[in-house]
């Protein structure tokens, strides 16, 4: 395969291109008109979960994915919601997908399958899969995703606040009245180390009954609740602003903050912290086949999993053993205590009941 | 006494309207990556980073087609409406009149589910007229009422006088009907256009993938918390709103557009 | 008759086409969802069930249900007991300032709700926010936030909805003839009894149009009571918000949509008939 050769004076071109073209394609023409350059340009759209996330992958990992393989990519930004699965099954169906691979979390991945969005990936032509971690390579009823990266939620303190710092989960329902912003609704990790901690794991949240205990046991620190937060900004500002002494959020986030210069210190608990994980999928109604594989590939390998601890602040998919990072980046992201899984097949199935009782439990 | 008791209300009332604008306003000069109020290190490192950065300036701009092309959709829908009740007392206009009004004051949540929905029915999703149309179709109580007003205020004396002097049906409307209801068109124009740059969750809920305007950026930016630069583009979105207000006062008479009385 | 009708036709063509495709079809689609069975996966439209509305029964749903209707009440009532006053002196002030007072409020309306929710928990924060100020006035003994509670959502919901106030407020108080006012002084009329005899009929019509507009939008809010309310007060728009995007369920969420519309017409009957006013085409 001849490598045409990419400065980097023409990416960023190609990127003020990109932001202007959008604004006038988009008002008037289907987007691939933004696309019709050079035709012998192999070429590839990658969505992520917006912002800071999204602008990593195109700064970092992107180019090092385009370097090695001289395939292009246009980064896209993902919203986060429920009607992101629904425009896309839409958009899918009708055959123009605004997207060739997509970042999602593993509930959005069975929700999709059910609906027939993705396309059967060829375990074959993605070699590099083996490289994951083993709990990774699970088989599954259908070989349409790849681990992409991983991501926790922590007990996160103000650390002069709170002396001294929890090593427990348990620490949530000790006598701290109003003292906690904890993840509101269905998708809270709430559920996960709640079972975790009382009910040996989180296989207690696969019937309704199991749920309601759970949901009982998590009633039981409302008290210490200040803050039920539905956006990670609003966790942010009340951590900033000392509203809450702490709480559950996003290991990745709060080591940004560190870095910005507002204290808070990240635990794992010695339960585990809650680890989700966030997978590629393509769209069935993608065209490019090829190029998926090849960045499918590319991303299953210490290469771009390093990029993705370094850069984006995710928790890599492959063992730290294969990797070069440092001990103070792989603490940055990620922790060698075993996690708390997520809670998927649970919500799966349950996410209206999760949703309803758990509404009603904070409401009451 | 009276007067002191007016000035203090007035002065708190408008303490009261202007404190977010300057929280807001005080954040997007934050020298740091926080939202910090009042600012630390000011400066418009943000504003620079806002205007250089091809995203976001696409989905700026990407608010203003939007909200552009709603406006004039929305007087589109508007202008016959309320030319039909003047003229000819239409029933069915009044009925169109009782929809248009019902759409405004639905909850927006509940909307943009429907919508939602609607859009996937018909198969025609994530597009930008979705969002153009959807938020002409909610906003357009709003030019109908301005052009309402601006028909009501057409002294029908002129137009029996246009008429005795032999003005035909056409030339009546050019020249005694379309200069007196302009810049009530104009008004309402300016109502939709900022009512639409700054409501997200019509245009997250109907075509957030595809057609990324501002709020929707700003929401979606939410994973990593809120950041100084969101603040630039409701800065932004402020001065245009102040703006566009001003114009329309300094060409036309703001108080009359409103519905009121002239006061010279 | 016919060629009447047949200008009107094609004048309203495309209003009709807009408003009953975008106004009237969804709404039919809103009804048709919520009697719809619910699928975790996607927007299903088949099945035919009640199922959604048995919610409806759930003391929860009709606590919700109060207190959007007691939000709504209360923050109608502020913001037609400020906005009514403001808009007096609006409508007397000299030209200029009547303008800079009226292209502010109408400026405020650029600003989205979201970032309007978060200055007002900037403003009501500890570490920087009113209740320094307090503190400095000796009414408190020591800052602390006071977000989340009502008084933030109120606060907040005020400041949305008090431009609008003023804008269907603003025409009547602008006509409003002095010379009665006066007329009523000059036949020995105390102020107040001017007051209550010629203005207060004048501008009830209006005042009550735009009390039932402030709790309408109140009702229809959903960032500032997700933000700045507590979860014990959380008010029906943001429970079928979260129904519908968290819990994937567009059929329990379209269920409650519909008992919302319904409360909330209900809700402007009472209004108007507790005052005996007819909606008027103003």
């Amino acid at each position: 395969m001849t490598e045409p050769s990419f400065s980097p004076a023409k990416t960023s071109r190609r990127a003020i291109l990109r932001g202007a073209g959008a604004a006038v394609a988009a008002a008037a023409l289907p987007m691939p008109f933004i696309r019709r350059t050079q035709a012998a340009e192999r070429t590839i759209r990658i969505s992520t979960f917006g912002g800071y996330f999204e602008r990593m992958f195109a700064q970092h990992v992107f180019p090092a994915f385009t370097k090695a393989t001289g395939i292009q990519v246009q980064s896209i930004e993902q919203p986060e919601g429920a009607q992101f699965l629904f425009q896309l099954a839409a958009s899918n169906k009708a055959g123009s997908p605004p997207m060739d691979i997509c970042c999602l979390g593993a509930i959005d991945v069975l929700r999709g399958r059910a609906q027939g969005i993705w396309r059967g990936l060829d375990k074959t032509a993605i070699v590099n899969f083996t490289q994951l971690m083993a709990k990774f390579q699970e088989p599954q009823p259908a070989f349409d995703n790849v681990a992409a990266m991983s991501w926790y939620m922590t007990f996160v303190i103000n650390p002069e606040e709170l002396k001294p710092a929890p090593d427990s989960w348990t620490a949530l329902w000790d006598k701290h009245p109003n003292a906690w912003g904890i993840m509101n609704g269905s998708t809270s990790q709430i559920f996960e180390l709640t079972a975790a901690t009382y009910f040996g794991g989180i296989d207690v949240l696969l019937t309704e009954e199991g749920i309601d205990r759970v949901i009982a046991k998590i009633s039981e620190l409302k008290g210490n609740v200040k803050l039920w937060w539905q956006d990670e900004g609003t966790m942010q500002t009340a951590l900033v602003n000392d509203e809450v002494l702490g709480g559950i959020y996003m290991h990745d986030t709060a080591m940004i903050m560190v870095k910005n210069g507002t204290p808070v210190q990240s635990i794992f608990p010695k339960e585990g912290a809650v680890e989700s994980t966030n997978f590629w999928c393509q769209p069935a109604a993608s065209a490019k086949v090829a190029e998926a594989q090849e960045f499918l590939n590319f991303s299953c390998t210490p290469e771009a999993q390093q990029l993705i601890a370094r850069f984006v602040g995710s928790a890599p998919v492959i063992d730290r053993a294969r990797l070069n990072l440092t001990d103070q980046e792989f603490a940055a992201v990620s922790s060698n205590t075993p996690s708390i899984p997520a809670a998927t097949e649970a919500r799966y199935r349950h996410l209206d009941y999760m949703e309803r009782q758990f509404t009603k439990m904070v409401t009451a | 006494m009276k007067a002191a008791g007016k000035i203090l209300f007035l002065g708190l009332l408008a303490i009261f309207m202007a404190a977010p604008l300057v929280v807001v306003a005080g954040v997007s000069i934050n020298g740091t990556q926080r939202m910090n109020f009042p600012p630390q290190d000011p400066s418009f490192v943000w504003y620079g980073t806002f205007f250089s950065d091809p995203a976001w300036m696409s989905a700026f701009s990407l608010s203003l087609i939007v909200a552009v092309l709603a406006a004039l959709v929305s007087v589109s829908i508007a202008l016959p409406i309320a030319y039909a009740i003047w003229k000819y007392k239409s029933r069915l206009a009044l009925i169109l009149e009782s929809l248009a009004r019902i759409s405004f004051l639905l909850p927006s949540i509940v909307l943009s589910i429907v919508f939602l929905v609607f859009w996937s029915a018909i198969g025609h999703v994530g597009r930008i007229e979705d969002t153009i149309l959807s938020h002409a179709v909610v906003f357009v109580a709003l030019p109908l009422a301005t052009i309402g007003m601006g028909f009501r205020s057409v002294d029908m004396a002129l137009i029996e006088v246009a008429r005795t002097m032999g003005a035909r049906e056409s030339d009546v409307l050019r020249t005694v009907i379309r200069p007196i209801v302009l810049p009530y068109i104009v008004s309402g124009l300016v109502f939709v256009f900022i009512l639409s740059l700054n409501v997200y969750i019509i245009a997250y809920m109907v075509a957030g993938f595809e057609v990324e305007t501002l709020p929707i950026k700003v929401f979606n930016n939410l994973r990593m918390g809120f950041q100084p630069t969101m603040c630039v583009g409701a800065v932004l979105f402020m001065l245009l709103g102040v703006f566009a207000f001003s114009a329309v006062a300094a060409i036309g008479d703001l108080p009359k557009l409103l519905g009121g009385v002239s006061r010279r | 008759m016919t060629a009447l009708h047949l200008r009107l036709g094609v004048l309203l063509s495309w209003p009709m086409v807009a408003l009953l495709g975008l106004g009237a079809v969804p709404f039919v689609l809103l009804l048709r969802i919520s009697v719809a069975r619910h699928d975790p996966n996607g927007i299903a439209l088949s099945g035919l069930t009640l199922h959604a509305y048995g919610a409806l029964t759930e003391p929860e749903l009709l606590g919700a249900l109060l207190d959007s209707i007691r939000l709504a009440v209360i923050v109608g009532a502020v913001s037609v007991g400020l906005g009514y006053p403001l808009t007096w002196a609006i409508a007397r002030m000299r030209r200029r300032l009547q303008v800079a007072w009226l292209v502010f409020l109408l400026a405020t309306l650029s600003l989205s709700d979201v970032l309007i929710a978060f200055s007002w928990q900037v403003m009501l924060s500890k570490r920087i926010g009113l209740s320094n100020l307090f503190v400095a006035l000796g009414l408190m003994d020591g800052p602390e936030s006071l977000t989340p509670s009502a008084g933030a959502v109120v606060a907040c919901l005020v400041y949305l909805v008090l431009p609008f106030t003023v804008l269907t407020l603003f025409p009547v108080f602008s006509r409003l003839d002095l010379d009665l006012i006066q007329a009523a002084r000059t036949l020995g009329a105390s102020p107040l009894r001017a007051f209550l005899s010629v203005v207060v009929p004048m501008t009830k019509g209006p005042a009550m149009i735009a009390f039932v507009m402030a709790m309408v939008l109140t009702v229809g809010a959903y960032v500032p009571p997700l933000v700045l309310g507590r979860p014990q007060s959380w008010p029906m728009a943001v429970l079928i918000g979260s129904t519908a995007l968290a819990g994937h369920d567009l059929p329990r969420a379209s269920a409650m949509s519909v008992f919302l519309l319904a409360a909330t017409v209900l809700l402007a009957f009472v209004a108007f008939q507790a005052t005996r006013m007819r909606v008027r085409n103003s």
